[in-house]
């Protein structure tokens, strides 16, 4: 195509109006749906950031590093919890062998 | 998504793995627990007794035992006598008042034994432990109705 040719078409391009109808706030509804597109897009229930963070090397070794320092915290406060849990059972349980009036509050409350 | 299963699998099995080698490593270091048949294996812990300590307070423990045995079925006799009294009279009476005294007898005797104890283990303990113990014991003396759970523990 020659250059004359493209800026005859050009011009004819830019006096040319579509003479159909557009329905009422045409131009409003197409950006609302493409709004609602990218807001479903970036959605963190649809779970795609997980797909794309798997694709990172870096972020799949952070999910499963968070996992194992996750494990080991747990590990750990679950330890402390039983000990302390542990510790109160054995304190009573010498009181109750050095006390002889609990030992008769437990019999008697038998 | 296979990659997604497979990070995400060994995201689990390292955190599960982590939990378990962590639970094991802290109940037999900084959370041991005590020994739930030897009633004593409470202080040990809680005091940080030595050996020998701790074999000392064993032994100052056996011996005194029997005689918290003996004094725990005096307590239940005269406690027993007391209250079959008690039901059978509609007001006070001699009988009352001389086994509400045979009581507090009974009960003095009973918290001067058990102090003596709690002396002669805190002095097998090294000095701070030892007063440490006595502050949580001397509530069992004090207040004798409050049992473990409810005394306040200094620390």
């Amino acid at each position: 195509m020659s250059p004359e040719h493209d800026q005859q078409l050009k011009t004819l391009l830019r006096e040319w109006q579509p003479e159909t109808d557009l329905p009422p706030r045409f131009e409003s509804e197409v950006w609302h749906r493409i709004a609602l597109n990218e807001e479903k897009r970036s959605s963190w229930l649809n779970f795609d950031w997980l797909f794309q963070v798997t694709c990172q090397p870096r972020l799949a070794f952070a999910i499963v590093a968070i996992a194992v320092v996750l494990g080991t915290g747990l590990a750990n406060w679950e330890a402390v919890r039983s000990y302390h849990h542990e510790m109160a059972n054995s304190k009573s349980r010498y009181i109750h062998s050095v006390d002889p009036f609990a030992n008769t509050l437990l019999t008697s409350n038998q | 998504m296979k990659r997604l299963v497979v990070i995400l699998a060994l995201a689990v099995l390292l955190g599960l793995g982590a939990y378990v080698i962590s639970y094991g490593i802290a109940r037999h270091t900084f959370c041991q627990m005590p020994d739930v048949s030897d009633s004593s294996s409470w202080l040990r812990q809680e005091f940080h007794l030595s050996d020998v300590q701790y074999a000392q307070v064993q032994k100052l423990e056996a011996n005194y035992h029997p005689h918290c045995v003996e004094m725990c079925t005096q307590i239940m006799q005269s406690r027993s006598v007391l209250k079959n009294l008690i039901l059978a009279n509609g007001s006070m009476t001699p009988e009352i008042e001389v086994a509400l005294q045979k009581d507090g007898v009974v009960q003095e005797q009973w918290r001067a034994d058990m102090l003596r104890h709690f002396y002669e283990v805190s002095q097998a303990m090294p000095p701070e432990e030892g007063k440490r113990y006595l502050q949580i014991m001397q509530a069992q003396v004090i207040q004798p109705d409050m049992t473990s759970g409810e005394m306040a523990t200094p620390h």
